[in-house]
């Protein structure tokens, strides 16, 4: 038996686009993730869905299924209209679109601050970008659902967005009157911009830091996430205890 | 310029099919991203279409039943797919579907037009030969790493993945670098990547050494004039075998077709005949 040419991209053709319509049909043809957060694998949070996995395709719906936050609270919190689509059909990256080129919005509110709002509300620790805020809606549903401490909330509140109140939904009454865009002076917080020199300059001593991270710092201009991310793991593996260490200064 | 043959005709019919198909959806990709979603392939990513993605998800398909980042049940299905015409009549997807063996093929019509004949007759024979066996080499590596990591790490030097994604700002420089070179060799060597590096060509390869169907000569009527040697893009020596089964054909049937072959049905992708032609 013999295949010519023309015999051989009919067969080319049918099975392989065949076969994808074919997988199409019946459902089994998946170009997408499941929408399925890798688990924290080490610390007091193991094994549990990770927020920092959290990506811009995820619903609302996801969030609820893997964090168990309500998807109606997620809308609330980043102030979307739930008469307006299902709050489970919400994704993190409509949080994205719907704060974009709000004038005067002094950080960014998007996917990183449903990740953000999501570590808050489970006590997880996560280490936001560096230009995410929370809108003081967010903020007052962490106060009033999550419990969150005091000081963070204050924190939260330093660096958020107030949202006017015609577009916010409950509880926004004590938000700030005015966004304010630093972090407060009082206190270090560790940022994925922390280096192993500004951990020096906050008063910890090298052996201290070496300990933490059982190994010698080669170079202390390095960034302590970039230190995590060499060695595959989390920022939040280095961090906390630097940031209990710097705490207890 | 050269004409094309028949069989150059239908073959870049089916190549161009499957570029087309590649650059929409990559396209779509992108789009997406910006919230214009294209119809028919909503959500496919260029990792999502390359059956090599079902390959290296194995091990984490089977030990952990889930797949390795960026990679879908959409690559584990094309790699059955595209096993099952391997398994018929070799790596056709090599010769008439991958789009970066298209690219490197259009490469060397530039470099044939430079070097005239010398050109794909640059390489010692002698070092060509051990270096054809350096993507065993990278299919094991390759193999192993995503195993180990859970993670795509070919693509951080894939030409392939840079070529159709440099606009992305997801390509590392080391794809980057290795597409350069790539596009450079193809200047002297044709389908460079295909015969030293490319890791899914060696294990497609593997399908020569049993396929049901081969390029096979019948020496009867073969006047020995060598063209189907000089006109394979592999270097393969046709002339002198019965049935190609080089780990190197990339089953694009050029030898077979009426430009490199002057008698008909002497070479013909076939299964072996009863009476011993054109076997």
């Amino acid at each position: 038996m013999t295949i010519h040419a023309r015999t051989a991209a009919i067969i080319l053709i049918a099975i392989l686009l065949a076969g994808v319509i074919f997988l199409r049909i019946t459902g089994l043809w998946v170009t997408e993730s499941q929408k399925v957060p890798q688990k924290i694998v080490l610390g007091d949070n193991e094994e549990v869905s990770d927020p920092a996995d959290i990506r811009g395709s995820y619903t609302f719906a996801d969030i609820e299924q893997h964090f168990e936050i309500p998807a109606r609270l997620l809308a609330q919190a980043f102030t979307l209209d739930v008469l307006e689509k299902d709050p489970q059909l919400y994704t993190a990256k409509n949080v994205d679109e719907h704060f974009e080129g709000i004038e005067g919005l002094p950080g960014d509110i998007g996917t990183d601050a449903v990740r953000t709002f999501v570590a808050l509300f489970l006590h997880i620790p996560y280490v936001s970008e560096e230009d995410t805020i929370l809108p003081s809606t967010a903020v007052d549903i962490l106060v009033s659902e999550a419990q969150i401490d005091s000081e963070v909330a204050q924190r939260l509140r330093e660096t958020s967005y107030l949202v006017p109140s015609e577009e916010s939904t409950p509880s926004s009454s004590d938000a700030v009157e005015s966004p304010v865009t630093t972090q407060s002076e009082e206190t270090y917080l560790i940022q994925g911009k922390t280096t192993f020199a500004d951990l020096i300059d906050q008063g910890l001593t090298v052996a201290q830091i070496e300990q933490v991270l059982n190994e010698k710092i080669d170079d202390v201009d390095q960034k302590v996430k970039d230190f995590a991310e060499e060695r595959d793991k989390e920022f939040s593996v280095y961090k906390t205890p630097f940031q209990d260490l710097i705490d207890s200064l | 310029m050269k004409r094309l043959s028949k069989v150059g005709k239908v073959r870049l019919t089916v190549q161009l099919l499957f570029l087309i198909i590649v650059v929409y959806v990559v396209i779509g990709h992108t789009l997406e991203e910006q919230g214009i979603v294209l119809p028919l392939l909503q959500g496919a990513s260029i990792h999502a279409i390359c059956p090599f993605g079902g390959v290296v998800t194995l091990y984490e398909f089977f030990t952990e039943g889930s797949f390795v980042q960026k990679i879908h049940e959409s690559s584990l299905y094309l790699m059955v797919l595209v096993l099952v015409t391997a398994v018929i009549a070799g790596p056709l997807f090599c010769g008439w579907v991958c789009p970066f063996g298209t690219v490197q093929e259009w490469m060397a019509k530039i470099g044939r037009a430079l070097f005239k004949k010398r050109y794909n007759r640059m390489v010692p024979p002698k070092a060509d030969r051990v270096l054809r066996y350096l993507r065993y080499g990278v299919l094991a590596w390759v193999l192993w790493a995503t195993a180990t990591s859970a993670k795509l790490i070919f693509a951080e030097y894939d030409p392939y993945y840079a070529l159709f994604n440099f606009w992305t700002g997801e390509v590392a420089v080391t794809a980057f670098i290795a597409l350069a070179a790539v596009v450079v060799l193809s200047l002297f060597i044709e389908r460079p990547f295909c015969k030293y590096a490319c890791p899914y060509g060696a294990l497609l390869g593997l399908t020569n050494l049993f396929r049901p169907f081969s390029i096979r000569r019948n020496e009867s009527t073969c006047i020995s004039c060598s063209r189907c040697d000089t006109v394979c893009p592999m270097n393969l020596t046709v002339s002198t075998v019965k049935s190609v089964r080089d780990h190197q054909c990339i089953s694009c049937l050029e030898c077979t077709s009426e430009a490199a072959c002057p008698v008909e049905k002497t070479l013909q992708l076939s299964t072996p005949s009863k009476g011993g032609s054109a076997s």
